[in-house]
């Protein structure tokens, strides 16, 4: 499903300039519970950060932190070379796309999105407002009431009150969350092209690793409170840094075998495989699920659980080395629980996990 | 800068009482009084150090404004003359001064509004809320020095508590002895029999016995302290019964209340008939007179049976009755009811006695004005009760009467206990009862000791406060917490289970006698109005209502004035307060919360003469003026406003105010554009409720008046006591419509405003 976003006037409306933001050992804790961990991260200019892990583990408190709206317990936090960590949310150059909208409910469209021109005593505060919703492709809705209009909608109007201040960095704490499947595929694929269009710094939050991958330049992957890999959506699937990343992001088959350099061993069956940097002996193997196939020879396994989901069928399959979870294009009968079967592996699609 | 002008002008102290009479200004008693030189050059420093930038003045701006502020305040106390608005302004702008510096410092992590807001507030519970409390206590424990002496004085004496009656041969401390061991011995066989461990068995024990010893003390002694505690409990538990009852009945009725209404309505077309009548004239028409009021009265529950009329929609009528009506109001017209000339102990029953209006009638008046103040509670408990609760139990083949008893009486239990407990504290502070109906109360005892021996006037009104503040420390701390969201919530979704019809009809016929009741209290109120003399002379007249114009009139206009000029102040203070303990993180936080929720508790009498002893001479001289009416009404309603205004905010998503601070705006702006707008609604009402419970305040006012100054309540109570009834009605009746009408009308505005904004977006 491709879907062109709508025409933008992107020449009238320009970014302020894209700034760098660093954080430096930032630690949050609310009483004595640490939520942030000692966290680091230098985010380039005009880029597209997205912060990724399960829920509760710390994001939208970071992304508060880089807003103002909590206080940064320890470390330092820079935006555009200056430190800002003692600076208040409305001092600082950075807006934010909540995950409920927070649209003003007693102001109209066209209000909401010149509210912070008005209060920074702008100009031509509803020109710019027409404007920013003429790029979210929302011109002529600026009269309605934000409760008039759709979740898709409302979404648009919070993305032009936020973008309309024209900030150093923008926030997104989950925004596509409360959307049906469609339309949030829709919309990411719009705001990653507002965002790379304009050039704007944003950080965005979310739990879905799909959206995360889709969208980002860089993806930061944590869990509780600290930061397990920081890296393009490529290397966070390819070369995950531990087996918290590899399973957190796509399907993972965490196999063991034994790694000379040369040839990996799954028991009996081996392949010739090399991984510069990787341990040898034995080590754990992630295997993608698409990187597996059944074949004639190779690893021996039996069938334990098949489900058929329409255009692949996926199977969990008992081995020597661990259980498989493979998903093959679907046939014109699923394998009854018990079958014996063979699968190989291709080489790319095999990672080594560090030690 | 404003700061600087008062300073020069405007007079700093008042020879009298009267502000801005010509006192001196500061300027004048600059060469008498070199500390003035402090706050001169402090507010000069800071109009000169507005051309500073602000992370360099940050902390030399603290240092003057604090400076400044102290030397102010220690001035005007040390002085002890009367102030002015110089004095004022140049002590609250160097305070406001000393809030931006400590947040420009970074000291305060707030905006500069928030951090000078927070210093007001707390100047303005100190002065107006501890101050005066403090000041009581003082006195209670004697002004120059610790000591016990008017405690042990008024403890002891007999009009305080009392035990042993000489005049009864039994004694009555032996009697409370005996039963404090049957106690003990009940305590200690029911939790052997229940085979408790030896610790519980102990503790049953020594509360049994205590329970039972306190219940012999109150039922036999004697004095002002059993008197209000043995009141107050009563009166809870009356109330607490009944307005459970019909809680039940408004969350869960369906059935029509018409059929009910036959007979009140009857007698209340047969009562106006008879006023109609009144005026001479032939029998025959007397009879027509009444035959027709019967019959109109028949044809009305006739309608309202076909409209199914339910009981819920009367007790949405009868719960706004006391929000209009000072509780005083209700004993005065049971004097109608109940009194030598009374409809129900002469007319009726034919006795010759006023035996029903002591401690009894106050009593009976007490639950009459405190049950609907219960049933808003418990309403809101019932109502949130959540169905589908019930549904399942239900499924799992529970009866109704078994859910009733496994489900709903464990979820409202800690309701009903709220309930009680601000029953409790509504009674112990009533005034207006006891004063009307005699009998020795702590309230009472308060006021007629105040003039001659303020100590003991203070000792009561520290043993009323304590009292007071126990029951609700015992009320925050049991169900505080959970009843906020239960009351203020909106009735969770789920089919209604109806009640067992056999339940639903006798609590339906309990409503009906309630019904009568109040309606013959407030028609009584209304007659007394209209006849020459209640009782003794029943023809119609207008000649009290001709008084009114004459005399009390010019008060009833002065309280309309009083009470519209402190609602403003109330709601401001209350949506800033409420703010700020809402949605802001400072320090002194907890102290705010806590100054604002105590002051919830503390019995009005307590306020009155903590007002009159705190604010009656030196630097705070205010008695006698009409702003220590003002004020009083402004910090007694308060906590009101602040509960309302809480309870909105809460549900008001913090992230529309967190997107405003995004988008830079600073907690002032976001006030005034966010927040007001979006309680807009809440903020009428609460205005109005402000302006309400001011006309129909008494217990602290009653200290406060001066014949300048008087109020509506207070104008009733001495009319009353000279035995104008007629007169006391009129102007009752005068109050009760007007406030009806001024809430019809916010009602109807609100409504215009449109309430349903959604405020989750
Ligand atoms: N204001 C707060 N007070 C106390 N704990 C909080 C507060 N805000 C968040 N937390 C806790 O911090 C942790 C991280 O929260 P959050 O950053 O919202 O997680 P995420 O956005 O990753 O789901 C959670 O365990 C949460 O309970
Ligand atoms: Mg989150």
């Amino acid at each position: 499903m491709t879907t062109l976003p709508a025409p933008r006037p992107t020449a009238r409306f320009q970014a302020s300039q894209a700034a760098p933001v660093r954080l430096e050992g930032i630690t949050k804790r609310f009483g004595r519970n640490t939520v942030v961990n000692r966290v680091s991260l230098d985010i380039q200019p005009g880029t597209l950060v997205t912060l990724l892990g399960p829920s509760g583990c710390g994001k939208t408190t970071i992304l508060r932190m880089i807003a103002g709206l909590e206080t940064i317990t320890e470390g330092q936090l820079s935006i555009d070379g200056e430190d800002v960590t003692q600076l208040s949310a409305a001092q600082r150059d950075v807006t934010m796309v909540f995950q409920s909208y927070a649209l003003f409910p007693h102001l109209s469209v066209l209000e909401n999105v010149a509210y912070g021109l008005r209060v920074g005593r702008h100009p031509q505060p509803l020109t710019a407002a027409e404007e920013a919703l003429a790029l979210v492709g929302l011109g002529g809705y600026g009269g309605r009431a934000p409760s008039q209009l759709s979740g898709g909608q409302q979404q648009r109007v919070a993305l032009a009150r936020a973008l309309v201040m024209k900030p150093k960095v923008l926030l997104f704490d989950e925004p596509l969350s409360n959307l049906d499947a469609k339309l949030r595929r829709k919309m990411r694929n719009e705001i990653r092209a507002i965002q790379q269009d304009l050039g704007i710094t944003a950080v965005y939050v979310t739990h879905d690793q799909a959206e995360a991958l889709a969208i980002s330049d860089v993806v930061v992957v944590m869990s509780a409170g600290n930061i397990e890999q920081v890296g393009s959506p490529e290397d966070l699937y390819r070369r995950p840094a531990n087996a918290f990343v590899a399973d957190f992001i796509g399907e993972a088959n965490l196999l063991q075998a034994t790694y000379d350099g040369q040839q990996l061993a799954f028991g009996s069956v081996t392949l010739p495989y090399t991984q510069p940097g990787a341990p040898t002996g034995n080590v754990r193997v992630l295997v993608r699920p698409e990187a597996i196939a059944f074949s004639h020879t190779g690893l021996a396994g039996r069938v334990t659980s098949g489900a058929y989901l329409g255009a692949t069928t996926e199977y969990t399959i008992d081995t020597p080395a661990g259980e498989v979870l493979i998903a093959p294009p679907s046939e014109a009968t699923v394998l009854p629980n018990g079958t014996d079967v063979r699968l190989s592996f291709r080489s790319n699609g095999l990672y080594i996990l560090p030690a | 800068m404003l700061g600087l002008l008062a300073f020069a002008f405007l007079p700093w102290q008042r020879s009298g009482r009267a502000f801005l009479a010509g006192g001196d200004t500061a300027l004048e008693l600059l060469p008498a009084a070199p500390w003035l030189w402090v706050p001169l050059l402090a507010l000069v420093a800071s109009l000169a150090a507005g051309f500073l930038n602000r992370a360099v003045r940050a902390w030399p701006a603290l240092v003057v404004g604090l400076a400044g502020f102290l030397v102010t305040a220690s001035f005007i106390v040390f002085r002890n003359q009367p102030v002015d608005l110089g004095a004022l302004v140049t002590a609250l702008s160097l305070l406001s001064l000393t809030g931006m510096a400590l947040s420009d410092t970074g000291i305060i992590k707030a905006d500069r509004f928030i951090a000078g807001a927070t210093l007001w507030v707390g100047l303005f519970l100190i002065l107006f809320v501890m101050f005066p409390l403090v000041k009581v206590l003082r006195t209670a424990f004697g002004e120059t020095g610790f000591s016990l002496e008017a405690f042990r004085s008024v403890l002891g004496s007999p009009a305080f508590f009392v035990l042993e009656n000489d005049t009864t041969p039994r004694s009555e401390g032996t009697l409370a002895l005996i039963w404090t061991a049957v106690g003990a011995l009940g305590g200690l066989a029911l939790s052997l029999w229940r085979r408790r461990p030896a610790l519980a068995v102990l503790r049953n024990t020594l509360l049994a016995a205590l329970g039972a010893g306190v219940l012999a003390s109150l039922l036999l002694g004697f004095g002002a302290l059993r008197n209000s505690l043995l009141l107050s409990v009563s009166v809870a538990a009356a109330s607490t019964a009944l307005a459970f009852a019909f809680a039940l009945l408004g969350a869960r009725s369906r059935a029509p209340f018409g059929p009910y209404l036959f007979l009140p309505l009857a007698l209340a077309g047969y009562a106006v008939g008879s006023l109609a009548s009144s005026t001479p004239t032939t029998a025959a028409y007397g009879l027509l007179f009444k035959g027709l009021g019967v019959l109109l009265g028949l044809a009305l529950a006739g309608w309202l049976t076909r409209r199914r009329v339910t009981a819920a929609r009367l007790l949405g009528v009868f719960s706004l009755l006391p929000i209009i009506t000072p509780p005083f109001v209700i004993g005065f017209a049971l004097i109608f009811l109940l009194g030598r000339q009374g409809l129900i102990t002469h007319s009726i029953l034919g006795l010759d006695t006023d035996a029903l209006l002591g401690p009894l009638g106050v009593g009976i008046a007490q639950t009459l004005a405190f049950t609907p103040i219960a049933y808003l509670v418990l309403v809101g408990v019932v109502q949130s009760l959540n169905g589908t609760l019930e549904e399942a139990a239900v499924t799992l083949g529970a009866n109704r009467w078994h859910v009733l008893k496994t489900v709903i009486w464990p979820l409202v239990r800690p309701g009903l206990a709220n309930a009680f407990l601000l029953t409790v504290i509504e009674s112990l502070a009533d005034f207006g009862n006891p004063f009307i109906m005699g009998g020795s109360f702590l309230a009472t005892e308060v006021y007629f000791a105040v003039e001659f021996n303020p100590n003991e006037a203070s000792v009561y009104g520290t043993v009323l406060l304590a009292l007071s503040i126990t029951a609700f420390l015992v009320q925050q701390a049991w169900v505080g917490r959970t009843n906020f969201t239960t009351v203020t919530g909106k009735p969770t979704q789920g089919g209604v289970t109806p009640l067992p019809p056999a339940l639903e009809r006798s609590l339906l016929v309990l409503f009906t006698l309630w019904v009568l009741l109040v309606g013959a209290v407030y028609g009584s109120m209304l007659f007394g109005a209209l006849v020459k003399l209640w009782g003794f002379n029943n023809t119609f007249t207008v000649e009290h209502l001709l008084n009114l114009s004459s005399g009390s009139m010019a008060v009833f206009l002065n309280t309309l004035k009083i009470a519209a000029i402190s609602s403003v102040p109330v709601l401001l203070l209350s949506v800033v307060i409420a703010f700020l303990i809402t949605r802001q993180k400072f320090f002194g936080r907890g102290f705010i919360e806590l100054g604002s929720l105590l002051s919830f508790a503390v019995p009005g009498t307590v306020i009155g003469i903590g007002y009159v002893m705190a604010l009656n001479s030196g630097f705070a001289y205010l008695t006698g003026t009409m702003i220590i009416l003002v004020i009083a009404f402004v910090f007694r309603n308060m906590p009101v406003g602040i509960r309302s205004a809480v309870a909105n905010l809460r549900q008001i998503d913090p992230a529309l105010e967190e997107a405003s601070t995004t988008l830079r705006a600073s907690s002032v702006t976001t006030l005034l554009r966010v927040v007001m707008p979006l309680i807009r609604p809440a903020l009428v009402s609460a205005l109005i409720f402000a302006f309400v419970r001011a006309m129909t305040a008494i217990s602290q006012i009653i200290f406060l008046i001066s014949p300048d100054h008087k109020v509506v309540t207070s104008e009733i109570l001495s009319m009353v006591e000279r035995g104008q009834l007629g007169d006391a009605a009129a102007l009752s009746a005068l109050l009760v419509f007007t406030l009806a009408a001024v809430i019809a009308l916010t009602n109807l505005l609100v409504s215009r405003l449109g309430t349903p904004v959604k405020v989750t977006s």
